[in-house]
């Protein structure tokens, strides 16, 4: 599977780096930062140009996660988010999700494209779907996926040769960093009702 | 019931939290092997990435590639022996050959 990824990557280059992070922006499972890696490793290699790559990298992912605002927020998003928000069970949970990303709704999208990036395609949907200020998604959103696109094209760069364990390493302290953050959440939240139904 | 529902996330995204953690100790641990040796050749690899990697001259590799001097192409070593009409086993057995018989750094 990794090895066939690769293949793409220097088989036909740019393109498939750019479909990879466009397609990471949907939730598919793709694994756009071993391939940002490969690109920056074969860049330091020079088989690729280093800024073509971060350029590539850097429009799929921007793109992708336009596409997933503009989708949420004008196409049906909103109404589905209006009828979960009236049904009881799921009322304070979307309620409290919603004055979340009002007060840090920047950071949010800006930490949710790098370091908790499974999150990200969703927090799209929601920043979306909530009507959060498009200027102030765009903006966080250029910022988390230069962050990204940095990072790992600079890891694949500097550590070309290994850059299959390099992933696999990252890929799973990325995984613990989300899983842990979700539990923390849920776990205020599980604590904060506990002590309201007292 | 919503309540239950929470729970069983909480437990679901703490197990996940130990599981990826493990995963990620796993992973380092290997990778820090020093008794690990270099990575395989793979058929993904290019020319100069191969050359770079194993530290193989230029020269060698396009003698093994059967490529001209000057020759460096993106493609990988599949699509290389392809054209040939070799199996990238072969191609990649002899690039090993070469690594092997270097004098170990």
């Amino acid at each position: 599977m990794t090895d066939t990824l690769l293949l793409l990557v220097s088989d036909y280059g740019l393109l498939v780096i750019s479909l990879a992070t466009l397609l990471s922006c949907f939730a598919l499972p793709m694994p756009s930062s071993l391939m940002m890696m490969a690109g920056g490793a074969f860049a330091a290699a020079g088989d690729l140009v280093l800024w073509q790559v971060c350029l590539a990298a850097f429009v799929g992912a921007v793109a992708g996660d336009q596409t997933g605002y503009v989708i949420a927020r004008h196409w049906g998003g909103e109404r589905l988010w209006g009828w979960l928000r009236s049904r009881r069970a799921s009322a304070r949970l979307l309620s409290q999700a919603e004055a979340l990303l009002e007060k840090r709704g920047g950071w949010a999208v800006y930490l949710t494209r790098w370091l908790f990036s499974p999150l990200g395609p969703y927090v799209n949907l929601i920043a979306g779907a909530t009507r959060m200020p498009w200027r102030r998604f765009a903006l966080a959103d250029l910022a988390g996926e230069v962050t990204w696109v940095t990072v790992y094209v600079t890891l694949g760069y500097v550590f070309g040769t290994q850059i299959e364990e390099l992933s696999d390493t990252l890929g799973s302290v990325i995984g613990a960093l989300t899983a842990g953050m979700v539990t923390l959440l849920l776990g205020r939240a599980l604590w904060a009702q506990r002590r309201s139904a007292r | 019931m919503r309540r239950k529902a929470m729970l069983a996330g909480f437990a679901i995204a703490a197990a996940l939290t130990v599981f990826f953690i493990v995963r990620a100790v796993y992973f380092a641990v290997f990778w820090m092997d020093p008794e690990r040796g270099l990575h395989p050749v793979e058929p993904w690899m290019t020319p100069r990435y191969i050359g770079r990697t194993y530290d193989i001259p230029r020269e060698v590799l396009q003698e093994i590639l059967q490529l001209t001097p000057g020759e460096t192409p993106r493609i990988p070593l599949e699509k290389l022996a392809d054209q040939r009409g070799i199996s990238v086993q072969a191609l990649i057995e002899e690039i090993e050959a070469v690594i092997e018989a270097r004098p170990p750094r």
